[in-house]
């Protein structure tokens, strides 16, 4: 084939920049540590590596979900363990007094004991995490419990003994605070004041009223045994709660757990797609330097000499 | 016998035509660098002797021709190879500029750093699912609303931009008719030069490269077929219709769309579209008129994001409007508000471009709705639609999109696929028009060696040609000065 300088010389150009192409390409990875800067760069990988950003993100926001309800649930398992002493002091306090041996003044102190442990309830009931009530339903902002000077115990605006109340408080019962703790997963946070106390007449402070009104009219010891029944209930109603209450934190820490593994998985698999293994990298940069310059160098000699050099 | 004048004569021709030779190759050699020059050659053709239809028979059969002349000076080049140059480079142009463009548009587009959709729509629903903790905090509901309006503003960004690239295109549509136009005007212009020239019967060999030059920078914009017809005329056309007609031309002529601005182009004074399918051309209609997944230019990205952003409001309001917002002293708590402003148009009016806030949320951050019924002194703490808005994200069954996230990754993704495409066609054609450009070359090139050897060629011939005129001139002066001085 017939060849001629023009062609030597755009071949020569041609590969030279191309070359060239190839340094800077090597460069620009070393310099930014990665290897797709562009999806045409690799669309396959970048699909992947898009997934697992999107992963990464919302794994730590929810993250920080749980970890929100965590606290809340924290702060109702002490009060719950906090009822569940009230109850037990109450009823220690009853068994005591069930004896004849006991005369109206140890009565009258005990009757004390039991108003205090009675306004302790709604002490409780009333606590908050983080500026929130937590028994109080959709309710946090304001207290829900209150009592109403006559004995009675009124709940976010409803009496809690009165029967006409009952359909309503049934109701405010299911309204619990629920976060979104992953994918697609949502978790019941927040203990009803109703579920707390027990219902209607059988609500603890209703209960500590009555054993009350009882010790301070000096009621026999057969219109006290009745309260130790009810004390136990309502003790078993609480523990009850306790214990629900740490199957949920118990299942939340394991999705803590786990998400602190998938962060460091998605973290590593983002990190071997988009990344460019900096060892690689300089090995790739130099090949190409050097293939640059041999390029050149060949360049030089091929170029210069022409027939009108040797004719005199 | 012929006269010793005969003999000067068959020398003079020798002398004429190594010095045109040497001038030729000396053309040759000043040009071996100008773009689209094709090397020259002469050919020359032995005289033959004029007596050679003689009626009368010469008893002495020593009648010999009269010397050598130029025939034609001729270019070396191959039709079939220009043909082939011109059809490929066509494909060439619209591959090249479009694998450019759709590179540019991937760095417009780039969901791989943290200033995309993607990250700020994914900031956008964290801050939701973070509103759903705490349906009371009136900071985290400003979150809400700056994430929101961040998100936004990648919207915005990224149809401004490729509204911008689409009217770039446009214009360029306009610049590419315009050279056209040129071209085609200059080429008919040589038409008329070089037949004019060759009436004489000589080749126009420079106007023919300068001619060929144009033709080939014709055909990367359009797609061209070129005839020669019989009587030399150059008729070149595109899908059919003809541009020029030796030297009758059909010039294009652009017209823009009252509504959108897009030029259309037709054949001058019709209002019939330019019918053609290759070229650079070619590359920014398809670049700004592409709006199918077989077809992807400006316009399918465009409503894709549309689609993407329609969804969003329409999703996001459909829940949000059956919350209720927080109260403060002067107002109560309020259903249906929306959160995306809905303009009157109804949704089908959104575009990325224009999807905006509700003025209710920009007013406010407490019309943010969180609850689930009206929120008074019992209901603070409602978060039932903040937990629904939040869990929008990870949905996969919303409609027209699927899911979110996945949509604009996949649309990102289809673009990176077809400019890796479009790369890989244009690396594969460049290589060809090289290869054909190569064989080009090695035809029609002027190698220096090669004139060099002519030159040394015409050389000799001119010194050996004088030197037969020295001869005969030596012959002449014997003759005339000392034959016949006998007795003087």
């Amino acid at each position: 084939m017939r060849v001629t300088n023009n062609m030597l010389l755009s071949n020569y150009l041609r590969n030279i920049s191309s070359n060239l192409g190839t340094v800077g390409k090597m460069q620009q990875q070393m310099a930014s540590g990665k290897r797709i800067t562009k999806i045409s760069d690799d669309p396959i990988g970048a699909i992947s590596s898009m997934q697992v950003r999107v992963k990464l993100y919302k794994s730590e926001q929810y993250q920080k979900n749980v970890n929100k309800a965590l606290t809340w649930l924290d702060e109702t398992e002490s009060s719950v363990m906090e009822l569940n002493e009230v109850i037990k002091t109450a009823y220690e306090t009853v068994v005591g007094q069930s004896t004849d041996t006991m005369d109206e003044e140890e009565r009258t102190a005990a009757a004390q004991l039991i108003k205090q442990l009675r306004d302790h309830v709604v002490t409780i009931g009333n606590a908050r995490s983080n500026d929130k009530y937590i028994f109080g339903g959709y309710n946090v902002s304001n207290a829900p419990f209150e009592a109403d000077g006559s004995g009675n115990i009124i709940y976010n605006g409803l009496d809690m003994t009165d029967g006409a109340n009952a359909a309503a408080l049934d109701a405010m019962e299911q309204d619990s605070i629920r976060y979104g703790v992953g994918f697609n997963i949502t978790m019941d946070v927040s203990t009803t004041g109703v579920e707390l106390l027990g219902t209607g007449d059988d609500n603890i402070y209703t209960i500590l009223d009555d054993l009350y009104n009882a010790l301070e009219s000096n009621e026999s010891n057969d219109g006290l045994t009745g309260f130790t029944t009810k004390l136990q209930d309502s003790q078993n109603n609480v523990l009850s709660i306790a214990a629900e209450i740490g199957g949920k934190v118990n299942r939340l820490e394991l999705i803590q757990n786990r998400f602190e593994e998938d962060i460091l998985t998605y973290t590593d698999r983002k990190s071997k797609i988009e990344d460019v293994d900096q060892a690689e990298a300089i090995m790739n940069y130099k090949m190409a330097q050097s293939v640059y310059e041999a390029s050149l160098q060949i360049g030089s000699q091929i170029i210069q000499p022409s027939l009108v050099n040797f004719l005199k | 016998m012929s006269s010793l004048f005969y003999g000067l004569e068959i020398a003079k021709t020798g002398l004429k035509v190594s010095q045109q030779g040497i001038n030729l190759t000396g053309h040759n050699i000043s040009n071996a660098n100008t773009v689209g020059y094709t090397r020259q050659r002469i050919i020359q053709n032995s005289i033959e002797p004029s007596s050679g239809l003689s009626r009368i028979s010469n008893t002495e059969k020593s009648t010999i021709g009269g010397g050598v002349a130029i025939t034609m000076i001729d270019q070396i080049r191959s039709d079939y190879l220009d043909r082939k140059f011109r059809n490929e480079n066509a494909t060439l142009g619209n591959h090249n500029k479009r694998a450019e463009e759709l590179d540019y548009i991937e760095t417009v587009i780039d969901e791989l750093s943290d200033t995309g959709i993607s990250k700020s729509m994914a900031d956008f629903f964290n801050s939701v699912s973070e509103f759903s903790g705490d349906a009371v905090n009136d900071e985290i509901r400003t979150n809400v609303q700056q994430n929101a309006l961040k998100m936004l503003e990648s919207f915005h960004h990224y149809y401004n931009e490729l509204t911008d690239l689409q009217n770039t295109y446009n214009e360029n549509m306009n610049a590419t008719v315009i050279q056209i136009n040129e071209l085609i005007t200059s080429i008919a212009t040589y038409n008329e030069q070089i037949f004019g020239y060759e009436l004489s019967g000589e080749q126009a060999n420079d106007l023919r490269d300068k001619r060929n030059l144009k033709l080939d920078e014709l055909s990367g914009l359009i797609n061209i077929n070129y005839n020669v017809d019989s009587d030399g005329r150059l008729i070149v056309s595109c899908e059919g219709t003809e541009l020029i007609n030796h030297t009758t031309t059909t010039l294009l002529e652009t017209s823009a769309d009252a509504t959108t601005g897009f030029y259309n182009i037709y054949y001058e004074s019709t209002t019939t579209d330019f019918n053609y399918t290759d070229g650079k051309l070619m590359a920014y209609k398809n670049l700004r008129d592409g709006s199918t997944s077989d077809d992807i230019g400006i316009p399918y990205i465009l409503d894709n994001l549309n689609t993407l952003a329609r969804s969003i409001a329409r999703e996001f309001n459909d829940i949000h409007s059956t919350g209720y917002t927080k109260p403060d002293d002067s107002t109560l708590s309020q259903t249906g508000i929306n959160f995306f402003d809905v303009p009157a148009g109804g949704y089908g009016d959104i575009t990325a471009g224009n999807l905006a806030l509700s003025t209710e949320v920009l007013d406010s951050v407490r019309n943010i709705a969180a609850s689930s019924v009206v929120v008074d002194d019992l209901q603070s703490g409602n978060n039932e639609i903040a937990l629904e808005l939040a869990k929008l994200s990870s949905r996969k069954d919303l409609a027209d999109v699927g899911n979110f996230e996945e949509f604009i990754n996949s649309i990102v993704v289809e673009i990176g696929i077809e400019s890796a495409k479009t790369q890989t066609l244009s690396n594969s054609q460049t290589a060809i028009v090289d290869n054909l450009s190569q064989r080009k070359e090695s035809i029609s090139g002027v190698s220096l060696d090669e004139e060099m050897v002519q030159m040394m060629t015409y050389q000799h011939a001119y010194a050996a040609a004088s030197r037969v005129l020295t001869a005969l001139d030596e012959a002449l002066d014997v003759l005339i000065n000392r034959t016949g001085t006998v007795g003087r």
